[in-house]
Protein backbone atom coordinates (compact mmCIF):
# COMPACT_ATOMS: atom_id res chain seq x y z
CA UNK A 1 0.00 0.00 0.00
CA UNK A 2 1.38 3.35 -0.94
CA UNK A 3 2.03 5.20 2.27
CA UNK A 4 1.47 8.58 0.66
CA UNK A 5 -1.75 9.98 2.08
CA UNK A 6 -3.87 12.23 -0.02
CA UNK A 7 -4.58 14.79 2.63
CA UNK A 8 -2.95 17.11 0.20
CA UNK A 9 -4.75 17.23 -3.08
CA UNK A 10 -4.44 20.46 -5.03
CA UNK A 11 -7.63 22.54 -4.75
CA UNK A 12 -8.10 22.57 -8.52
CA UNK A 13 -8.25 18.79 -8.57
CA UNK A 14 -10.80 18.74 -5.74
CA UNK A 15 -12.86 21.33 -7.63
CA UNK A 16 -12.76 19.26 -10.79
CA UNK A 17 -13.99 16.19 -8.94
CA UNK A 18 -16.68 18.07 -7.05
CA UNK A 19 -17.91 19.78 -10.21
CA UNK A 20 -18.84 16.37 -11.53
CA UNK A 21 -20.99 15.35 -8.59
CA UNK A 22 -24.78 15.29 -8.66
CA UNK A 23 -26.36 18.00 -6.53
CA UNK A 24 -27.21 15.93 -3.44
CA UNK A 25 -23.68 14.55 -3.18
CA UNK A 26 -22.29 17.99 -3.82
CA UNK A 27 -24.18 19.54 -0.93
CA UNK A 28 -23.26 16.65 1.36
CA UNK A 29 -19.62 17.30 0.55
CA UNK A 30 -19.96 20.72 2.20
CA UNK A 31 -19.84 18.86 5.53
CA UNK A 32 -16.57 17.05 4.76
CA UNK A 33 -14.44 19.93 6.02
CA UNK A 34 -14.43 23.72 6.05
CA UNK A 35 -12.17 23.99 3.01
CA UNK A 36 -14.60 21.97 0.93
CA UNK A 37 -17.47 24.12 2.19
CA UNK A 38 -15.66 27.20 0.93
CA UNK A 39 -14.75 25.57 -2.38
CA UNK A 40 -18.32 24.53 -3.13
CA UNK A 41 -19.80 27.86 -2.07
CA UNK A 42 -17.38 29.82 -4.19
CA UNK A 43 -19.00 31.92 -6.89
CA UNK A 44 -16.53 30.74 -9.51
CA UNK A 45 -17.25 27.11 -8.69
CA UNK A 46 -21.01 27.67 -8.89
CA UNK A 47 -20.60 29.27 -12.30
CA UNK A 48 -18.38 26.40 -13.47
CA UNK A 49 -20.86 23.83 -12.22
CA UNK A 50 -23.90 25.55 -13.69
CA UNK A 51 -22.35 26.13 -17.12
CA UNK A 52 -22.01 22.40 -17.46
CA UNK A 53 -25.35 21.60 -15.81
CA UNK A 54 -27.42 23.79 -18.15
CA UNK A 55 -26.47 21.72 -21.15
CA UNK A 56 -29.03 19.18 -20.05
CA UNK A 57 -32.59 20.29 -20.77
CA UNK A 58 -35.38 18.65 -18.78
CA UNK A 59 -39.14 18.86 -18.65
CA UNK A 60 -40.93 19.84 -15.47
CA UNK A 61 -44.63 19.23 -15.15
CA UNK A 62 -47.30 19.25 -12.51
CA UNK A 63 -49.21 16.01 -12.14
CA UNK A 64 -52.33 15.76 -10.07
CA UNK A 65 -54.19 12.86 -8.58
CA UNK A 66 -57.59 12.12 -10.03
CA UNK A 67 -59.25 13.76 -7.05
CA UNK A 68 -57.48 16.95 -8.03
CA UNK A 69 -56.58 17.52 -4.41
CA UNK A 70 -52.96 16.56 -4.40
CA UNK A 71 -50.41 17.55 -6.94
CA UNK A 72 -46.70 17.03 -7.24
CA UNK A 73 -44.02 17.84 -9.72
CA UNK A 74 -42.18 15.43 -11.91
CA UNK A 75 -39.00 16.08 -13.80
CA UNK A 76 -38.26 14.16 -16.98
CA UNK A 77 -34.62 13.77 -17.94
CA UNK A 78 -33.72 12.20 -21.28
CA UNK A 79 -31.05 10.02 -19.71
CA UNK A 80 -32.10 9.58 -16.11
CA UNK A 81 -35.82 9.17 -16.66
CA UNK A 82 -38.51 10.47 -14.38
CA UNK A 83 -38.11 11.69 -10.84
CA UNK A 84 -40.65 13.17 -8.52
CA UNK A 85 -40.24 16.06 -6.16
CA UNK A 86 -42.26 18.71 -4.46
CA UNK A 87 -42.14 22.34 -3.42
CA UNK A 88 -43.39 21.69 0.11
CA UNK A 89 -40.35 23.50 1.50
CA UNK A 90 -42.09 26.71 0.45
CA UNK A 91 -44.80 25.98 3.02
CA UNK A 92 -47.42 27.33 0.66
CA UNK A 93 -49.59 26.06 -2.18
CA UNK A 94 -48.02 27.39 -5.36
CA UNK A 95 -48.22 27.33 -9.10
CA UNK A 96 -45.05 27.33 -11.18
CA UNK A 97 -45.14 30.37 -13.45
CA UNK A 98 -41.66 30.46 -15.00
CA UNK A 99 -38.43 28.48 -15.07
CA UNK A 100 -34.91 29.62 -15.92
CA UNK A 101 -31.46 28.07 -15.47
CA UNK A 102 -32.45 26.03 -12.45
CA UNK A 103 -34.69 28.51 -10.64
CA UNK A 104 -38.46 28.55 -10.59
CA UNK A 105 -40.76 31.50 -10.11
CA UNK A 106 -43.94 30.43 -8.34
CA UNK A 107 -47.07 32.31 -7.38
CA UNK A 108 -49.00 31.55 -4.24
CA UNK A 109 -52.42 30.10 -4.88
CA UNK A 110 -54.12 31.27 -1.70
CA UNK A 111 -52.29 34.63 -1.54
CA UNK A 112 -52.65 36.53 -4.77
CA UNK A 113 -49.70 38.72 -5.55
CA UNK A 114 -47.25 36.65 -3.50
CA UNK A 115 -44.33 35.28 -5.48
CA UNK A 116 -41.40 33.03 -4.66
CA UNK A 117 -38.20 32.29 -6.50
CA UNK A 118 -36.75 28.92 -5.57
CA UNK A 119 -34.26 26.27 -6.58
CA UNK A 120 -36.17 22.99 -6.25
CA UNK A 121 -32.95 20.96 -6.19
CA UNK A 122 -31.22 22.77 -3.35
CA UNK A 123 -34.46 23.87 -1.64
CA UNK A 124 -33.26 27.43 -1.34
CA UNK A 125 -35.97 30.00 -1.82
CA UNK A 126 -36.62 33.68 -1.64
CA UNK A 127 -40.00 35.21 -0.91
CA UNK A 128 -40.21 38.27 -3.11
CA UNK A 129 -41.21 41.50 -1.44
CA UNK A 130 -44.68 42.63 -2.33
CA UNK A 131 -44.41 45.38 -4.86
CA UNK A 132 -45.59 48.60 -3.30
CA UNK A 133 -48.20 48.83 -5.96
CA UNK A 134 -51.52 47.86 -4.49
CA UNK A 135 -52.74 47.07 -7.91
CA UNK A 136 -50.41 44.19 -8.59
CA UNK A 137 -53.70 42.37 -8.58
CA UNK A 138 -55.28 44.89 -10.94
CA UNK A 139 -53.93 43.21 -13.98
CA UNK A 140 -56.59 42.55 -16.54
CA UNK A 141 -58.44 40.30 -17.11
CA UNK A 142 -58.15 38.07 -14.10
CA UNK A 143 -56.05 39.96 -11.62
CA UNK A 144 -53.02 37.93 -12.52
CA UNK A 145 -50.10 39.12 -14.60
CA UNK A 146 -50.44 38.12 -18.23
CA UNK A 147 -46.77 37.48 -18.63
CA UNK A 148 -44.46 36.13 -15.96
CA UNK A 149 -40.79 35.88 -16.76
CA UNK A 150 -37.69 34.80 -14.87
CA UNK A 151 -34.27 35.84 -16.07
CA UNK A 152 -31.31 34.15 -14.37
CA UNK A 153 -27.95 35.38 -15.50
CA UNK A 154 -25.43 32.58 -15.08
CA UNK A 155 -22.35 34.74 -15.01
CA UNK A 156 -23.47 37.45 -12.61
CA UNK A 157 -25.72 35.08 -10.64
CA UNK A 158 -28.31 37.82 -10.34
CA UNK A 159 -31.88 37.32 -11.45
CA UNK A 160 -34.94 39.32 -12.44
CA UNK A 161 -38.61 38.50 -12.21
CA UNK A 162 -40.95 40.20 -14.64
CA UNK A 163 -44.69 40.61 -14.18
CA UNK A 164 -46.36 42.28 -17.12
CA UNK A 165 -49.88 42.75 -18.26
CA UNK A 166 -52.69 44.99 -19.24
CA UNK A 167 -53.69 47.34 -16.58
CA UNK A 168 -57.09 48.53 -15.70
CA UNK A 169 -57.62 51.34 -13.26
CA UNK A 170 -60.42 50.75 -10.85
CA UNK A 171 -63.84 51.18 -12.36
CA UNK A 172 -62.57 51.62 -15.93
CA UNK A 173 -62.21 49.43 -18.96
CA UNK A 174 -58.70 48.35 -20.00
CA UNK A 175 -57.02 51.01 -22.10
CA UNK A 176 -54.09 49.36 -23.80
CA UNK A 177 -51.78 50.31 -20.97
CA UNK A 178 -49.19 47.59 -20.62
CA UNK A 179 -47.60 47.64 -17.23
CA UNK A 180 -44.30 45.95 -16.63
CA UNK A 181 -42.88 45.31 -13.19
CA UNK A 182 -39.34 44.07 -12.81
CA UNK A 183 -37.82 42.64 -9.66
CA UNK A 184 -34.06 42.91 -9.23
CA UNK A 185 -32.47 40.29 -6.98
CA UNK A 186 -29.50 42.51 -6.20
CA UNK A 187 -31.50 45.46 -4.88
CA UNK A 188 -34.40 43.29 -3.69
CA UNK A 189 -36.74 45.88 -5.16
CA UNK A 190 -39.36 46.20 -7.86
CA UNK A 191 -39.35 48.88 -10.52
CA UNK A 192 -42.01 49.54 -13.12
CA UNK A 193 -42.52 51.10 -16.47
CA UNK A 194 -45.51 51.49 -18.70
CA UNK A 195 -45.95 51.20 -22.44
CA UNK A 196 -48.85 51.06 -24.82
CA UNK A 197 -49.20 47.93 -26.79
CA UNK A 198 -51.77 45.55 -28.03
CA UNK A 199 -50.51 42.00 -28.13
CA UNK A 200 -52.36 38.79 -27.51
CA UNK A 201 -50.93 35.63 -26.02
CA UNK A 202 -52.20 32.08 -26.00
CA UNK A 203 -51.80 29.97 -22.85
CA UNK A 204 -48.80 28.10 -24.22
CA UNK A 205 -47.19 31.33 -25.39
CA UNK A 206 -47.45 32.76 -21.91
CA UNK A 207 -45.79 29.70 -20.41
CA UNK A 208 -42.99 29.54 -22.92
CA UNK A 209 -40.76 32.44 -22.09
CA UNK A 210 -37.12 32.17 -23.19
CA UNK A 211 -34.19 33.99 -21.63
CA UNK A 212 -31.22 34.41 -23.98
CA UNK A 213 -28.87 37.27 -24.78
CA UNK A 214 -29.93 39.18 -21.67
CA UNK A 215 -33.55 39.45 -22.76
CA UNK A 216 -36.85 37.67 -22.21
CA UNK A 217 -38.79 36.50 -25.25
CA UNK A 218 -42.43 35.55 -25.77
CA UNK A 219 -44.38 34.60 -28.88
CA UNK A 220 -47.34 36.79 -29.61
CA UNK A 221 -50.52 35.36 -31.09
CA UNK A 222 -53.21 36.87 -33.18
CA UNK A 223 -53.04 37.44 -36.91
CA UNK A 224 -49.46 38.51 -37.33
CA UNK A 225 -47.22 36.66 -34.96
CA UNK A 226 -43.83 37.81 -33.90
CA UNK A 227 -41.55 37.63 -30.90
CA UNK A 228 -42.01 40.15 -28.13
CA UNK A 229 -38.73 40.94 -26.44
CA UNK A 230 -38.09 42.57 -23.10
CA UNK A 231 -34.60 43.94 -22.97
CA UNK A 232 -33.68 43.90 -19.30
CA UNK A 233 -30.71 46.17 -19.62
CA UNK A 234 -32.69 49.08 -21.03
CA UNK A 235 -36.20 48.26 -19.81
CA UNK A 236 -37.50 48.30 -23.33
CA UNK A 237 -39.92 46.22 -25.32
CA UNK A 238 -39.14 45.45 -28.93
CA UNK A 239 -40.16 42.93 -31.54
CA UNK A 240 -38.31 40.33 -33.53
CA UNK A 241 -39.61 38.57 -36.58
CA UNK A 242 -40.13 34.88 -37.04
CA UNK A 243 -38.56 32.90 -39.88
CA UNK A 244 -39.87 34.15 -43.22
CA UNK A 245 -40.87 30.70 -44.32
CA UNK A 246 -43.14 30.11 -41.38
CA UNK A 247 -46.58 30.09 -42.84
CA UNK A 248 -49.25 31.23 -40.45
CA UNK A 249 -51.82 29.18 -42.28
CA UNK A 250 -54.49 27.03 -40.76
CA UNK A 251 -53.34 23.89 -39.02
CA UNK A 252 -49.93 25.34 -38.37
CA UNK A 253 -49.00 26.17 -34.87
CA UNK A 254 -45.66 27.18 -33.50
CA UNK A 255 -43.90 27.48 -30.19
CA UNK A 256 -40.93 29.33 -28.80
CA UNK A 257 -38.21 27.30 -27.13
CA UNK A 258 -34.53 27.53 -26.41
CA UNK A 259 -31.92 25.43 -28.17
CA UNK A 260 -28.53 25.37 -26.43
CA UNK A 261 -28.55 29.09 -25.73
CA UNK A 262 -30.27 30.20 -28.94
CA UNK A 263 -33.88 31.11 -29.65
CA UNK A 264 -35.74 28.38 -31.46
CA UNK A 265 -39.18 28.06 -32.98
CA UNK A 266 -40.83 24.70 -33.48
CA UNK A 267 -43.63 24.52 -36.01
CA UNK A 268 -46.13 21.67 -35.98
CA UNK A 269 -48.44 20.85 -38.86
CA UNK A 270 -50.45 17.69 -39.44
CA UNK A 271 -47.51 15.72 -40.73
CA UNK A 272 -44.34 17.63 -39.98
CA UNK A 273 -42.47 19.17 -37.13
CA UNK A 274 -39.96 21.81 -38.20
CA UNK A 275 -37.25 23.15 -35.96
CA UNK A 276 -35.85 26.61 -36.55
CA UNK A 277 -32.92 28.06 -34.65
CA UNK A 278 -31.91 31.70 -34.55
CA UNK A 279 -28.28 31.34 -35.51
CA UNK A 280 -27.47 35.02 -35.66
CA UNK A 281 -29.33 36.96 -32.97
CA UNK A 282 -28.31 40.46 -34.01
CA UNK A 283 -28.99 39.90 -37.70
CA UNK A 284 -32.15 37.89 -36.92
CA UNK A 285 -31.05 35.06 -39.18
CA UNK A 286 -33.05 31.89 -38.71
CA UNK A 287 -32.02 28.49 -39.92
CA UNK A 288 -34.21 25.46 -40.45
CA UNK A 289 -32.22 22.76 -38.68
CA UNK A 290 -34.58 19.82 -38.83
CA UNK A 291 -37.76 18.60 -40.46
CA UNK A 292 -39.29 15.67 -38.62
CA UNK A 293 -42.01 13.46 -39.98
CA UNK A 294 -44.85 12.98 -37.51
CA UNK A 295 -46.14 9.87 -39.22
CA UNK A 296 -45.38 7.47 -36.39
CA UNK A 297 -47.17 9.57 -33.77
CA UNK A 298 -50.00 10.46 -36.11
CA UNK A 299 -52.79 10.04 -33.57
CA UNK A 300 -51.10 12.32 -31.07
CA UNK A 301 -50.35 15.21 -33.37
CA UNK A 302 -53.35 17.46 -32.68
CA UNK A 303 -52.59 17.51 -28.96
CA UNK A 304 -48.81 17.49 -28.84
CA UNK A 305 -46.71 20.44 -27.67
CA UNK A 306 -42.92 20.80 -27.72
CA UNK A 307 -41.64 21.93 -24.34
CA UNK A 308 -37.84 21.85 -24.36
CA UNK A 309 -34.91 20.64 -26.42
CA UNK A 310 -31.19 20.43 -26.95
CA UNK A 311 -29.36 19.90 -30.23
CA UNK A 312 -29.85 16.16 -29.68
CA UNK A 313 -33.47 15.72 -28.57
CA UNK A 314 -36.87 17.33 -28.18
CA UNK A 315 -39.18 16.71 -25.19
CA UNK A 316 -42.89 17.05 -25.90
CA UNK A 317 -46.08 16.80 -23.87
CA UNK A 318 -49.57 15.67 -24.77
CA UNK A 319 -52.64 15.43 -22.61
CA UNK A 320 -51.38 12.35 -20.81
CA UNK A 321 -47.86 11.62 -22.02
CA UNK A 322 -44.34 12.96 -22.17
CA UNK A 323 -42.45 11.93 -25.29
CA UNK A 324 -38.86 12.39 -26.41
CA UNK A 325 -37.62 12.52 -29.98
CA UNK A 326 -33.94 11.80 -30.59
CA UNK A 327 -32.79 13.72 -33.63
CA UNK A 328 -29.83 11.54 -34.58
CA UNK A 329 -31.54 8.17 -34.40
CA UNK A 330 -34.97 9.61 -35.41
CA UNK A 331 -36.57 7.56 -32.66
CA UNK A 332 -39.63 8.52 -30.58
CA UNK A 333 -39.92 7.23 -27.03
CA UNK A 334 -42.51 7.57 -24.33
CA UNK A 335 -40.90 8.82 -21.12
CA UNK A 336 -43.97 9.11 -18.91
CA UNK A 337 -47.66 8.59 -19.01
CA UNK A 338 -50.38 9.55 -16.59
CA UNK A 339 -51.92 6.64 -14.72
CA UNK A 340 -55.28 8.09 -13.88
CA UNK A 341 -57.62 10.50 -15.56
CA UNK A 342 -56.10 13.81 -14.61
CA UNK A 343 -58.01 17.00 -14.59
CA UNK A 344 -55.58 19.09 -16.58
CA UNK A 345 -53.53 18.06 -19.61
CA UNK A 346 -49.81 17.66 -18.96
CA UNK A 347 -48.88 20.27 -21.54
CA UNK A 348 -50.89 22.86 -19.65
CA UNK A 349 -48.33 23.11 -16.84
CA UNK A 350 -45.16 21.88 -18.49
CA UNK A 351 -42.00 23.95 -18.35
CA UNK A 352 -38.45 23.62 -19.61
CA UNK A 353 -36.16 23.05 -16.65
CA UNK A 354 -32.48 22.67 -15.81
CA UNK A 355 -31.00 21.30 -12.66
CA UNK A 356 -28.38 23.71 -11.34
CA UNK A 357 -27.05 24.99 -8.04
CA UNK A 358 -28.03 28.55 -8.91
CA UNK A 359 -28.57 30.28 -5.61
CA UNK A 360 -31.43 32.63 -4.91
CA UNK A 361 -29.77 34.17 -1.87
CA UNK B 1 17.89 22.77 -41.13
CA UNK B 2 21.11 20.79 -41.25
CA UNK B 3 21.22 17.35 -42.76
CA UNK B 4 22.78 16.04 -39.56
CA UNK B 5 19.54 16.67 -37.68
CA UNK B 6 17.53 14.92 -40.35
CA UNK B 7 19.49 11.68 -40.16
CA UNK B 8 19.79 11.57 -36.34
CA UNK B 9 16.08 12.26 -35.68
CA UNK B 10 14.65 9.40 -37.71
CA UNK B 11 12.45 8.07 -34.92
CA UNK B 12 11.38 11.10 -32.95
CA UNK B 13 11.44 10.18 -29.30
CA UNK B 14 11.48 12.08 -26.07
CA UNK B 15 13.25 10.87 -22.92
CA UNK B 16 11.75 11.24 -19.48
CA UNK B 17 13.42 10.31 -16.18
CA UNK B 18 11.09 9.37 -13.34
CA UNK B 19 11.45 9.77 -9.57
CA UNK B 20 12.79 6.21 -9.27
CA UNK B 21 15.50 6.96 -11.85
CA UNK B 22 13.97 5.01 -14.69
CA UNK B 23 14.32 6.45 -18.17
CA UNK B 24 11.42 6.17 -20.56
CA UNK B 25 11.64 6.83 -24.26
CA UNK B 26 8.33 7.86 -25.74
CA UNK B 27 7.26 8.65 -29.24
CA UNK B 28 7.11 12.41 -29.60
CA UNK B 29 3.40 12.57 -30.41
CA UNK B 30 2.56 10.68 -27.22
CA UNK B 31 4.92 12.78 -25.12
CA UNK B 32 3.37 15.97 -26.45
CA UNK B 33 0.04 14.91 -24.90
CA UNK B 34 1.71 15.82 -21.62
CA UNK B 35 1.20 19.56 -21.22
CA UNK B 36 4.23 19.82 -18.95
CA UNK B 37 6.49 18.13 -21.50
CA UNK B 38 5.09 20.26 -24.31
CA UNK B 39 5.80 23.41 -22.34
CA UNK B 40 9.28 22.21 -21.38
CA UNK B 41 10.43 21.67 -24.95
CA UNK B 42 8.37 24.48 -26.33
CA UNK B 43 8.79 26.01 -29.71
CA UNK B 44 12.08 27.63 -29.09
CA UNK B 45 15.26 26.02 -28.39
CA UNK B 46 15.27 23.17 -25.89
CA UNK B 47 16.73 20.34 -27.95
CA UNK B 48 14.43 17.36 -28.23
CA UNK B 49 17.19 14.92 -27.44
CA UNK B 50 17.62 16.36 -23.96
CA UNK B 51 16.31 14.17 -21.17
CA UNK B 52 13.55 15.75 -19.13
CA UNK B 53 13.43 14.93 -15.43
CA UNK B 54 9.98 14.34 -13.92
CA UNK B 55 10.88 13.90 -10.24
CA UNK B 56 7.25 13.92 -9.04
CA UNK B 57 6.22 10.92 -11.09
CA UNK B 58 6.99 7.28 -10.35
CA UNK B 59 7.60 4.84 -13.20
CA UNK B 60 4.52 2.89 -12.20
CA UNK B 61 2.27 5.90 -12.87
CA UNK B 62 4.11 6.93 -16.00
CA UNK B 63 3.70 3.50 -17.55
CA UNK B 64 -0.05 3.75 -17.10
CA UNK B 65 -0.26 7.29 -18.38
CA UNK B 66 1.68 6.36 -21.50
CA UNK B 67 -0.64 3.40 -22.00
CA UNK B 68 -3.71 5.66 -21.82
CA UNK B 69 -2.31 8.29 -24.15
CA UNK B 70 -1.23 5.77 -26.76
CA UNK B 71 -4.65 4.10 -26.84
CA UNK B 72 -6.46 7.42 -26.68
CA UNK B 73 -4.44 8.90 -29.56
CA UNK B 74 -5.49 5.94 -31.65
CA UNK B 75 -9.20 6.10 -30.82
CA UNK B 76 -9.79 9.84 -30.83
CA UNK B 77 -9.50 10.50 -34.59
CA UNK B 78 -11.70 7.49 -35.31
CA UNK B 79 -14.37 8.95 -33.01
CA UNK B 80 -14.41 12.15 -35.06
CA UNK B 81 -15.13 10.13 -38.21
CA UNK B 82 -18.28 8.18 -37.42
CA UNK B 83 -20.75 6.81 -34.86
CA UNK B 84 -18.94 3.50 -34.56
CA UNK B 85 -15.73 5.31 -33.63
CA UNK B 86 -17.63 7.40 -31.06
CA UNK B 87 -19.11 4.26 -29.55
CA UNK B 88 -15.69 2.66 -29.28
CA UNK B 89 -14.25 5.71 -27.54
CA UNK B 90 -17.16 5.79 -25.08
CA UNK B 91 -16.61 2.10 -24.34
CA UNK B 92 -12.92 2.74 -23.80
CA UNK B 93 -13.70 5.48 -21.28
CA UNK B 94 -16.17 3.24 -19.52
CA UNK B 95 -13.90 0.24 -19.16
CA UNK B 96 -10.43 1.71 -18.76
CA UNK B 97 -10.54 2.45 -15.03
CA UNK B 98 -12.79 -0.42 -14.02
CA UNK B 99 -10.19 -2.58 -12.34
CA UNK B 100 -8.37 0.13 -10.46
CA UNK B 101 -8.80 0.79 -6.77
CA UNK B 102 -9.83 4.29 -5.84
CA UNK B 103 -6.51 4.76 -4.06
CA UNK B 104 -4.67 3.87 -7.27
CA UNK B 105 -6.77 6.38 -9.16
CA UNK B 106 -5.83 9.09 -6.68
CA UNK B 107 -2.14 8.33 -7.26
CA UNK B 108 -2.70 8.56 -11.01
CA UNK B 109 -4.51 11.87 -10.57
CA UNK B 110 -1.52 13.40 -8.83
CA UNK B 111 0.81 12.21 -11.60
CA UNK B 112 -1.51 13.22 -14.43
CA UNK B 113 -2.06 16.59 -12.80
CA UNK B 114 1.69 17.17 -12.54
CA UNK B 115 2.23 16.13 -16.15
CA UNK B 116 -0.85 18.06 -17.28
CA UNK B 117 -2.44 15.22 -19.21
CA UNK B 118 -5.90 16.73 -19.57
CA UNK B 119 -7.81 13.94 -21.29
CA UNK B 120 -6.65 11.37 -18.76
CA UNK B 121 -7.34 13.78 -15.89
CA UNK B 122 -10.91 14.26 -17.09
CA UNK B 123 -11.48 10.51 -17.05
CA UNK B 124 -9.80 10.07 -13.67
CA UNK B 125 -11.75 12.93 -12.09
CA UNK B 126 -15.01 11.63 -13.47
CA UNK B 127 -14.22 8.14 -12.18
CA UNK B 128 -13.57 9.42 -8.67
CA UNK B 129 -16.69 11.56 -8.80
CA UNK B 130 -18.75 8.53 -9.84
CA UNK B 131 -17.26 6.51 -7.00
CA UNK B 132 -17.89 9.04 -4.26
CA UNK B 133 -21.25 10.05 -5.60
CA UNK B 134 -23.89 9.05 -3.06
CA UNK B 135 -21.38 7.82 -0.49
CA UNK B 136 -21.28 8.94 3.11
CA UNK B 137 -19.27 11.91 4.30
CA UNK B 138 -17.14 9.65 6.48
CA UNK B 139 -16.23 7.51 3.49
CA UNK B 140 -15.21 10.54 1.49
CA UNK B 141 -13.08 11.91 4.33
CA UNK B 142 -11.28 8.59 4.68
CA UNK B 143 -10.63 8.37 0.96
CA UNK B 144 -9.16 11.84 0.69
CA UNK B 145 -7.33 11.59 4.00
CA UNK B 146 -9.18 14.58 5.36
CA UNK B 147 -9.83 15.26 9.01
CA UNK B 148 -12.91 17.29 9.64
CA UNK B 149 -12.34 20.68 11.25
CA UNK B 150 -15.99 21.14 12.19
CA UNK B 151 -17.04 21.02 15.81
CA UNK B 152 -19.75 18.43 16.50
CA UNK B 153 -22.26 21.28 16.91
CA UNK B 154 -21.28 22.87 13.60
CA UNK B 155 -21.55 19.58 11.79
CA UNK B 156 -24.93 18.83 13.33
CA UNK B 157 -26.22 22.23 12.28
CA UNK B 158 -25.04 21.71 8.71
CA UNK B 159 -26.59 18.28 8.51
CA UNK B 160 -29.86 19.74 9.65
CA UNK B 161 -29.67 22.58 7.17
CA UNK B 162 -29.06 20.17 4.31
CA UNK B 163 -31.13 17.27 5.63
CA UNK B 164 -32.52 16.63 2.15
CA UNK B 165 -29.03 15.91 0.86
CA UNK B 166 -28.53 13.14 3.41
CA UNK B 167 -31.52 11.09 2.35
CA UNK B 168 -30.88 7.83 0.55
CA UNK B 169 -27.10 7.63 0.92
CA UNK B 170 -25.48 4.33 -0.12
CA UNK B 171 -23.91 2.09 2.46
CA UNK B 172 -20.15 2.46 2.60
CA UNK B 173 -18.51 -0.13 0.33
CA UNK B 174 -16.06 -2.74 1.67
CA UNK B 175 -12.44 -1.67 1.75
CA UNK B 176 -11.06 -1.48 -1.77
Amino acid sequence: MNSQRHGFFPDEVVLQILSRLPIKSLFRSKTVCKLWYRLVSDKYFIQLYNESAVKNSMLLVEVSESSGLKSSLICVDDQKGVCEFDLNFLKDRVKVRASCNGLLCCSSIPDKGVYYVCNPMTREFRLLPKSRERNVTRFYPDGEATLVGLACNLASQKFNVVLAGYHRTFGHRPDGTFKCMIYDSETNKWRKFITFQDDQFSHMHKNQVVFVNGALHWLTGGGCSCILVLDLEYDMWRKMSLPDELNCGMGNRFYLLESDGCLSVIQISDTWMKIWVLKDYLREEWRLVDTVSLRCIKGLVPGIFPICQTGEYVLLATHKQILVFHRKSRVWKEMYSVKNSSTLPLWYSAHAFRSTIYSCH
Amino acid sequence: MSTEEDTVQEKKTISLKTSDDEVFELEENVAMEFGTVKAFFGDDGVPRDMMMPIPNVHSKELTRIIDFCTKHLDLKPKAELDEAGKKELRKFYKEYMKEDTTERIMELILAADYLNVNDFLDLLNQTVADRISNKSVEYVRKLFGIESDYTPEEEEALREQYAWAFEGVDEDPAED
